[in-house]
């Protein structure tokens, strides 16, 4: 039988909360009881496992970083690198439909990287069950301006305007009421926040180059002056499903994209993204300033413990719309 | 090399990958400390894997290869943190692989359990779980969301996993998985 004093240090280790003092005597249990170390090997494997079945994503091989470049890691560049050098010359479309491939090539040469996008943005889950407990007819649509990683979003639910962005520096923040926001650095962003930001936004140039490249792509008669794409996912472990994009035949100008999102091959969302307008914005349309009180309270790295994650609590609470006691 | 060779190479790299990624990430966890240096680990794991995939002889497990190149990985980053020792000796990290190698098979039996498992909590522990888990938030983070204290939170986080441990032996048992 092992030590429940045992036990509880290597559930400890493995939460990364075990103090540096703790380490040695959790050694020298591992070293001097097999059982000890079998331990460890089937905590670690639930610990992986409570971390997949939360919804967490894997690490895929082909794998596109969800995360803005300046806060992936230089092991993880190299990975895409690597990973992209290996594989990446067959998969510039050796199966996709010429044209449909075409087209989205042109877009991606005429697109216009010095312009802010302002999208709306519906964000559909999958799961019926998810949909009825929270009671809503259609989710609430939000504003989204974009450019490049740069964005700016918010909506108004549960009667509470919410805001949350990136701004130039990578840094994320948000706001649930003009007397407060938390900020984020570039390097210290929850996934949770992480995978908010990542669902709901769109840098349509990467999008595109990751349609190019992983999709197998058709062109759908459209309707008027619009052309449609339709991408399906090579990789069956991809993080998205098929995705719909709407294309002005004339000007190339992309109208709106629908983007299912999946999770261990199961779909969990569809987002809609409707272009609204096209315009040069200030860098500072990106920055927190804009859309809280002069005399806001900042949360930031310096703030009192907790608070900041108090806050990112309850922005994640109202984001998902879950009950306030869940 | 041809495209479809190539196609064939990275499908199943993949494939091989997605198999015993819980495996690795597992070795990984118990390895190194903190969460941050265990996913930079970790994808310098993948990238190890994906450059030489071309040397791995299909006559051994593939699970027991990559295992071999994520001890190389973890001895490598314990040398470039100076500062750090290495919590298991290389022997140790040794037997951990070999045990990950033997818990392999069961890894996806256990992934079901565990989700009928946690069918069978309490609203207040698979809140905790979630916090910990999906919002990925550290132990007092988690105590100022709930308003306790991160020694209750850490206490009952463990008793949550020791029941669902216990829980996923059994349905394994009943099955005769074990």
């Amino acid at each position: 039988m092992i030590d429940d004093a045992v036990r509880q240090n290597i559930d400890r280790w493995l939460d990364g909360d075990l103090p540096v003092a703790e380490e040695t005597a959790l050694r020298i249990a591992l070293e001097n009881d097999p059982k000890s170390l079998s331990l460890l090997a089937d905590r670690a494997v639930l610990h992986g496992l409570l971390r997949d079945v939360a919804g967490r994503p894997a690490i895929t091989l082909a794998w596109v970083d969800r995360r803005p470049a300046v806060v992936r890691s230089a092991a993880w560049v190299a990975l895409s690198l690597a990973v992209c050098f290996l594989f990446g010359t067959m998969l510039v479309l050796p199966r996709a439909d010429a044209k449909s491939a075409d087209m989205v090539r042109r877009v991606l040469d005429t697109l216009r990287t010095d312009v802010d996008r302002r999208y709306s943005v519906r964000v559909e889950p999958a799961f019926p069950r998810v949909r009825a407990a929270r009671a809503r007819p259609q989710p609430p649509v939000s504003t989204l301006l974009v450019h490049g990683t740069r964005f700016v979003q918010s909506t108004e639910i549960e009667g509470r305007f919410l805001a949350w962005g990136r701004d130039a520096r990578g840094a994320v923040w948000f706001t649930v009421s003009p007397r407060s926001v938390a900020v984020f650095g570039a390097d210290e962003i929850p996934d949770a926040l992480g995978d908010v930001c990542d669902l709901r936004t769109l840098d349509l140039a990467t999008m595109l180059e990751t349609l190019l490249r992983d999709f197998e792509l058709e062109r759908s008669s459209g309707s008027g002056a619009t052309d449609t794409i339709i991408g399906r996912p090579r990789d069956r472990a991809s993080r998205f499903g098929r995705v719909e994009i709407s294309i002005e035949r004339e000007s190339l100008q992309v109208q709106g994209m629908v983007i299912q999102r999946r999770h261990r091959g199961r779909l969990t969302a569809t987002v809609r993204f409707v272009l609204e307008e096209t315009a040069a914005r200030d860098e500072g349309a990106y920055e927190w300033r804009g859309h809280v009180d002069a005399d806001a309270e900042v949360l930031d790295g310096t703030a009192v413990r907790g608070a900041r994650r108090d806050l990112l609590t309850e922005f994640l609470r109202i984001v998902r719309q879950e009950p306030a006691d869940s | 090399m041809s495209s479809e060779r190539e196609i064939e190479i990275r499908e199943k790299l993949t494939s091989r990958w997605l198999e015993v990624e819980p495996s690795v990430r597992a070795f990984v966890a118990a390895a190194v400390r903190s969460a941050a240096d265990r996913e930079d680990v970790l994808q310098q794991v993948a990238l190890t894997v994906a450059r030489r995939f071309e040397e791995y002889d299909e006559q051994r497990p593939f699970v027991a290869w990559a295992l071999w190149l994520a001890k190389s990985r973890v001895i490598d980053f314990y040398r470039s943190q100076k500062s750090q020792r290495l919590v298991l000796a290389d022997g140790m990290l040794e037997r951990l692989a070999e045990t990950l190698v033997q818990r392999r098979a069961e890894v996806s039996p256990r992934r079901e359990a565990l989700e009928e498992c946690l069918e069978g909590l309490p609203p207040r522990s698979r809140n905790l779980l979630r916090f910990r888990y999906h919002d990925g938030l550290p132990i007092e983070g988690i105590a100022a969301a709930v308003h306790s204290t991160p020694g209750s939170v850490r206490v009952a986080l463990f008793r949550i996993r020791e029941t669902l441990a216990a829980c996923i032996e059994r349905r394994l048992a009943a099955e005769g998985g074990r």
